[in-house]
């Protein structure tokens, strides 16, 4: 072999190297994908285990402060001395202005603003696709979808860590949530004033509604129902009763399904621990997520039951006595989430049972009474078994009564009591909360600044310049 | 076990040992008309010869005579002298000094700058350059990068070990080389006549020390668990009939006490029986014993000027400390020719052949779980009297064990547990190369080399019905009302995994070498090399597995979440391994490197290289600056003003350069991977968000040496100092939680790093049969983080462990701080710490300080260690020993943590020297016992300055008496050489800083028994 030869078999040998160019594009991964189809997206946003929190496998994604913070369940007494039961929870429980003592991950907090990074994933790389006519609907659907998600994260982390809604103040001039809008890793963020944090969740909301299908293949998937549920949902908490009322109609136009608690009973029999079923099948849910369960075992029917008051305000003939709660040893517990997984998850999603007491609420105050009990009594006739006669008042002021009653007889553990008690509060309800812990009793009067939680200390650690939540 | 279920490698590699022993036969055939016309084929030296000849020569020409030391870089060997890089040669006799089956152990204490078992790293030269990516050296054998594990090569068949330090040695393997790189030549022939060499020794290691940890006595929990119970703490546990917790036995006896099934006379006699118990009895009587090894080697070689040859087969055979623990066997086989054909082509070809059968049985020794998450109570009774094995509470009360009517027995025996599970793990390793060699013009040749290799990991990890693991989950599985009563169906648990890792490496390189004048000395290489690498694993879970391994029943259930028969309120779903994996690694590399001399006196050597790869987007492939080096040496003592002739050799040399790494967790591009939805679509779970600018992390060396040895060698070291300056490095950091991920991974940090290396040998003749070795090696290396451009840590993670990375300004990358101390209340023997200058007992506000109000007490890692090797020689006989040494570190020793030790059923032996009566604060620094348990409290204390020691010690590492027949006493018997050894290690610390008897190698685990081996090798 002469040098010419060697070095022309180096040279070839060299250029086998260099022209082949798809060398190098080798994904270094193969589990990992680099996402640049409408599918990969769509996957990111059916990762329900972020995006709804799912069941089988534990995990939730809206804050279970709200719930723990409210009076929907109390403490038992056994449990203030538990292993379990540390610093932390006691500030939650009786509402210290200091709340958070564990190191580590503050779920309430990043959860949802994790489903607030995979929504900006899909928003910002579908952006890069070529759409062809075929195509449209699919890309629609997924925009729609991603800005549906990312409504709902921020709507429920204002219920937690931006102050309720005022009815007589300019809102732009409270403090809102961050509003983290892009995918990118170095986006600057900055606490957004509560109009602003209000106004952007309609905004998504609303841009969702023409790309969304009317009903979704699974409740996992944003739809028009749920948008206009959030939306119906948002406007009560903002005061504005005639847009809820719109958007509750149109909501309930597309899906006004409920469940026959007759039927349910027979089925599930009493004393059933999953009284409603697969989640997956729930005809009354319109869209589904899951609270956080980490670190969230106050609430558990481990350490917790449900209060008297509560209890005594379900009438004879009301099957929710049946289906919500559960006799255990230590007490009266919840165990009626449509999550079906009373213990360690509850539902914290859109159902038709709370936009048709929506609407009845928009209705009486917009004087509409015999709509308003309308609603009301076609609600509860799915509640009650046959001796049910039907609700009927005269006032406005009694209609509004018994829907609100109803209300908190309804959604109790579905992170919509906190939101309640903020929103009535302000409206001049003037309700007042106590508990017993360690022999000393705690209040939280009405309008109490620590119906604001703080932001997390693990998160003001990286943003030392955000105001943080005075309480 | 199960042979049918065992998982194969998909393709059998044995075409590849045909198609070698083939070439083989090929190239002998090839090369024996070649012999015949080819007399002397030293009449034309190849280039590297040429090189060496010209600098021997120079050596010649003054009275001194250097040992002949060459170094390889894994492209090109070259002598020491001529080198201008800092470069570490550990030669055969020394490699083979320690006793192991690993090549690592055998160079600790060999060479400055390398240290071993690092807190938290293991292996690091100059100290940790990195902060997340890969902080270990590349591992170079036979000029091939080695990506598996080191335990794979046989130790026997290694020649020499180069470790390349600075950039001027390092940097010719490019983005690989920040972390150093350690070059492993194998044996080959050396003598004509064919040789015959046969290495075997027994090692026996004494059990753990379990006494010496720091435990809580049985007494100690046993009254402690009575005072919980009286204060009502268990009291949750024995009502929740839901979760059945367990309980300890003294607490079931005081709540029958409590019942009035027992009077109190009866429960404290049974309670006394129990506090007699040290569970460490039956540890170390039934559950430990001596670990073993066993070592033969066995090899063949020869030189002829044709042909040089080297065939080797080994066998090791290691047992661990555990009963039924782990059992290691390992077979290597090796062969390497090199022809020579014709007086201008070199034909060289290799194949390796490993096996490595692991298999592990079911004893975790003193991890034996017992309750959920619980430890292992001090007072437990293992197995009985007769040996036979004793029940233990583990995930439930013992009364509902006890009674349950569920399909298995659900009741648990750690002692008949240890051989129910049996996890093999067969790894299989083929590496076949070949090269050409050709000389192409004199001073210039030319040489293609391919290694292909392949390799499978197979893991089988079988759970017989009869284990507590498999017994457990078919019962909690069991459904009593549904059809499909048990969704995991009575049989063994099988889980099985499968790894295969093929690659490919391609290298063409040019050599060049000429002199030129008498005065210029040329050498050149380049080339290039492409690289690629392919992995592919695959797992799954098998369940109702039958005995004969026969029948599997593949009908379970994966996406049913079922309710638990043990409390139906919390559901599970089965447990399912099934996944898939698949990596691929692409490098394309381009190098050169230059060396000048001029008059011997002056070299000058540069090396360049640039890589390509597929971890990294196009922009970094594009953009990427080549990494280089330069270097300058000066041999002072060639000058002719040069004035010490005590002195003959005096070399000083300056290099600068830079070295890349990167991580393999890295990628510049958004990534997701695949999964399934509750409602069975595809799902996709972000894994990284973008980071477009990602690029490798740089490390810019200065160094300086100098070389010295005496007349006659009987002094000579080197001293060495570095600089260096890191770039670009990758971290994965904590990040705002709020972008939706709370970690991150970028190029986010500096570094900067300066070192000293001091390497003294002695070697001085006694008389004319004795003569004693001496050896001393200090290291000195230290980085500090100078930029970071992520949020520091909070104070919580800077404090979280001693191995944790978290990076602060000025501070090494790992560190001990802790919380300042103003020692107990005298009053109630609550610690104390300051706030404002004042003690204080705030334990949220003590706790929510920032990082920069703690105390900074130093570094986890040694910056300051080295060791003394000496000795002593007397005709046949041999005795050295190794002394090593760490300085300049710290550790945080562990307490007593109230809140666990109430709920974790052991915990620190603290707990006896607690404050409990005023005056106890003179004594004791541990405080007072508080309850309910106060998480601030517990966590101010064992984090404080209190707790941390000086990690400083001196250690005897070993020991080695050999013996070597001489010729006269061996007289007929067929041996060249017979030597005969013991080598015992781990001999203990000589002396620590820390007062409290605490080995800093060993801080929460037990220290590991002497070792002892015996051998002997010979060659015929």
């Amino acid at each position: 072999m002469g040098y010419c030869h060697l070095m022309a078999l180096i040279f070839c040998l060299m250029q086998l190297a260099c022209t082949d160019s798809s060398f190098l594009d080798a994904v270094p991964n193969k589990s990992l994908v680099i996402p640049h189809t409408l599918d990969d997206y769509q996957a990111i946003l059916d990762n329900d285990r972020f995006m709804n929190g799912s069941v089988s496998s534990n995990y939730g994604v809206t804050p279970a402060l709200g719930d723990m913070g409210a009076d929907d369940y109390v403490l038992l007494e056994s449990f203030e001395d538990h292993p379990i039961m540390d610093n932390e929870y006691a500030n939650i429980y009786t509402w210290q202005s200091h709340i958070f003592e564990r190191s580590g991950i503050h779920g309430d907090w990043t959860e949802p603003y994790r489903t607030v990074l995979y929504a900006n994933m899909v928003l910002n790389g579908i952006k890069d696709i070529h759409i062809t006519e075929n195509d449209r609907g699919e890309y629609e659907k997924i925009r729609g979808s991603a800005l549906f998600y990312r409504a709902h994260a921020f709507y429920q982390l204002a219920q937690i860590f931006a102050p309720p809604y005022p009815i007589n103040e300019n809102a732009s001039l409270l403090l809102g949530i961050p509003l983290r809008l892009d995918s990118d890793i170095n986006e600057p963020l900055q606490i957004a004033n509560l109009e602003d944090t209000y106004q952007r969740i309609i905004l998504d909301l609303e841009i969702s509604i023409p790309l969304l299908p009317e009903k979704a293949q699974f409740n996992t998937r944003p739809s028009k129902a749920a948008s206009h549920a959030l939306l119906a949902r948002t406007y009560l908490v903002m005061h504005q009763y005639q847009k809820a009322k719109d958007h509750a109609d149109s909501c309930l136009m597309i899906k006004d399904d409920l469940l026959d608690y007759n039927e349910v009973l027979q089925q599930s029999g009493e004393q059933s621990l999953y009284p409603f079923g697969d989640a997956r099948e729930n005809k009354e849910i319109i869209f589904s997520s899951l609270m956080v369960n980490q670190n969230a075992n106050l609430k558990d029917g481990f350490f917790s039951v449900t209060p008297a008051t509560l209890l005594n305000q379900y009438g004879s003939g009301d099957l929710r006595k049946t289906l919500y709660f559960h006799n255990e040893e230590w007490g009266i517990t919840y165990s009626g989430s449509y999550s079906n997984n009373n213990y360690y998850q509850h539902f914290s999603g859109l159902a038709t049972d709370e936009i048709y007491l929506v609407r009845a609420e928009a209705k009486v105050r917009l004087g509409d009474h015999a709509g308003a009990l309308d609603d009301l009594n076609s609600l509860l006739i799915k509640r009650h078994d046959a001796t049910f006669n039907g609700i009927s008042a005269s006032s406005s002021l009694d209609i509004l009564d018994a829907i609100l009653s109803e209300r908190r007889k309804e959604l109790l553990m579905r992170g919509l009591r906190w939101t309640d008690l903020r929103r009535l509060n302000e409206e001049g309800y003037n309700i007042t909360i106590s508990r017993k812990f360690r022999g000393r009793t705690y209040s939280l009067p009405p309008n109490d600044p620590r119906y604001t939680y703080p932001i997390p200390p693990n998160i003001m650690v990286f943003n030392p310049t955000w105001p943080q939540n005075a309480r | 076990m199960k042979q049918n279920l065992r998982f194969r490698a998909c393709y059998c590699p044995s075409p590849f040992i045909i198609k070698h022993l083939l070439s083989t036969i090929l190239l002998f055939l090839l090369c024996k008309p070649a012999l015949a016309q080819v007399k002397d084929t030293t009449q034309r030296p190849p280039v590297v010869d040429t090189i060496k000849k010209i600098i021997k020569r120079s050596l010649q020409d003054t009275t001194f005579q250097l040992q002949e030391v060459e170094v390889g870089t894994g492209y090109q060997t070259m002598p020491k002298e001529s080198a201008t890089g800092s470069f570490s040669h550990v030669d055969n006799e020394l490699y083979n000094r320690k006793v192991s089956s690993n090549v690592v152990d055998r160079i600790a204490d060999l060479v400055p700058g390398l240290s071993y078992n690092t807190p938290g790293d293991g292996l690091l030269i100059r100290g940790r350059n990195s902060i997340y990516a890969d902080v270990n050296p590349l591992i170079v054998v036979d000029n091939f990068p080695f990506d598996g594990n080191l335990d794979n090569i046989n130790p026997n068949d290694v020649e020499s070990i180069t470790v390349l330090k600075d950039a001027a040695a390092a940097s010719i393997w490019g983005a690989r080389a920040g972390n150093g790189v350690i070059v492993i030549t194998t044996k080959r022939g050396k003598t004509a006549r064919p040789q015959v060499a046969f290495n075997s020794n027994y090692s026996v290691q004494g059990r753990p020390d379990l006494y010496g940890l720091p435990i809580i006595s049985s007494a100690d929990y046993i009254e402690l668990e009575k005072d919980l119970f009286s204060r009502n703490y268990y009291n949750t546990q024995i009502t929740n009939e839901r979760t059945k917790a367990p309980l300890t036995p003294v607490v079931e006896i005081l709540q029958r006490q409590r019942l009035g099934e027992l009077t109190e006379s009866e429960a404290n006699a049974l309670i006394d029986v129990l506090k007699a118990n040290d569970v460490r009895e039956d540890l170390m009587r039934y559950f430990y014993r001596n670990s073993t090894a066993l070592q033969q080697a066995l090899n063949v070689s020869g030189s002829t000027p044709t042909v040089n040859y080297y065939m080797s087969a080994g066998h090791d055979r290691d047992r661990d400390e555990l009963v039924q623990g782990t059992d290691n066997s390992r077979i290597t086989l090796r062969n390497r020719n090199t022809f020579q054909i014709g007086r201008k082509l070199k034909v060289q070809t290799g194949l390796t052949f490993l096996q490595n059968t692991r298999s592990i049985g079911n004893n975790p020794g003193r991890n034996i779980n017992s309750g959920t998450g619980k430890g292992l109570y001090p007072y437990a009774d293992l197995v009985d009297e007769q040996g036979n094995p004793l029940q233990l509470v583990r995930d439930f009360r013992r009364i509902y064990v006890d009674t349950v009517s569920s399909p298995l027995d659900w009741r648990y025996f750690p002692y008949a547990d240890l051989g129910t599970e049996e996890r093999t793990n067969t790894y299989r390793d083929y590496v076949v190369n070949g090269g050409v060699e050709y000389d192409i013009i004199p001073g210039l040749n030319a040489q293609v080399n391919y290694q292909y290799g392949f390799s499978s990991t197979a893991s089988v990890n079988q759970s017989d019905v009869a284990s507590y693991y498999t017994r457990d989950r078919i019962n909690r599985f069991y459904q009593p009302n549904a059809t499909n009563q048990y969704p995991i169906p009575i049989g063994d648990i099988l889980t099985a995994s499968n790894n295969e890792n093929v690659s490919h490496q391609l290298r063409g390189q040019l050599n060049f070498g000429k002199s030129i004048a008498t005065d210029h000395e040329v050498s050149a290489l380049g080339g290039f090399e492409i690289k690629r690498t392919d992995t592919r694993g695959r797992s799954y879970t098998m369940y109702g597995v039958k005995d004969d391994g026969s029948q599997v029943n593949t009908l379970i259930n994966f996406n049913e979440s079922y309710p638990q028969f043990n409390n139906t309120a919390s559901r599970s779903m089965i447990p399912n391994s099934q996944s898939i994996s698949q990596s691929a690694d692409r490098f394309i590399s381009y190098y050169g490197n230059v060396g000048y001399q001029y008059r011997n006196s002056y070299s000058l050597t540069g090396s360049i290289r640039k890589d390509a790869a597929n971890l990294f987007g196009v922009n970094t492939n594009q953009r990427g600056v080549p990494l280089w080096s330069a270097g300058l040496g000066w041999q002072i003592h060639n000058e002719p003003f040069y004035p010490f002739l005590a002195l003959p050799y005096l070399k000083l040399r300056a290099t600068y350069g830079s070295n890349g790494n990167f991580s393999r967790r890295a990628s510049a591009l958004s990534t997701i991977s695949y999964g399934i939805s509750t409602n069975n679509t595809t799902s996709a779970t972000i894994s990284a968000p973008p980071n477009s600018l990602l690029r490798w992390e740089q490390t810019r060396i200065a160094n300086l040496g100098l070389d010295f040895a005496t007349r006659g060698n009987r002094l000579s070291g080197t001293l060495e100092y570095y600089k260096k300056n890191i770039r670009d490095i990758l971290a994965e950091a904590p990040v705002d939680p709020t972008m939706g991920v709370s970690t991150f991974y970028g190029n986010v940090a500096s570094m900067k790093g300066e070192g000293l290396e001091v390497e003294l040998n002695a070697n001085l003749p006694l008389s004319s049969r004795s003569s004693w070795q001496g050896s001393f090696l200090f290291s000195y290396a230290q980085t500090r983080v100078t930029e970071y451009l992520l949020p520091m840590p909070p104070t919580n993670l800077v404090l979280g462990s001693n191995s944790g990375v978290t990076p602060i300004l000025d501070r090494p990358i790992k560190t001990v701080y802790s919380y300042a101390w103003a020692g107990l209340n005298p009053e109630n023997g609550n610690p104390m710490g300051y706030i404002h200058g004042e003690p204080s007992e705030d334990y949220t506000a003590l706790t929510n300080i920032a990082v920069e109000d703690l105390v900074y007490n130093g570094a986890v890692q040694p910056p300051y260690f080295g060791a003394f090797r000496s000795g002593f020689t007397w005709g046949g006989f041999s005795c050295s020993f190794t002394v090593n040494y760490r300085f300049g570190h710290y550790f945080r020793r562990t307490s007593v943590y109230y809140g666990t030790l109430y709920s974790n059923w052991t915990g620190h032996s603290d707990y006896g020297l607690r404050w409990q009566e005023p005056g106890n604060e003179l004594s004791t620094q541990v405080p007072s016992m508080v309850y309910p348990a106060n998480s601030s409290r517990d966590n101010f204390y064992t984090n404080a300055e209190v707790l941390v020691e000086k990690g400083d010690y001196i250690r005897l590492e070993d020991v080695r008496l050999q013996y070597t027949v001489g010729r006269k006493l061996m007289g007929n018997l067929p041996f060249r050489q017979l030597t005969f050894y013991a080598y015992t290690s781990n001999l203990g610390l000589l002396w620590a800083a820390n007062d409290r008897g605490i080995d800093p190698s060993y801080q929460n685990s037990p220290v590991l028994g002497k070792r002892i081996s015996f051998g002997l090798n010979f060659s015929l």
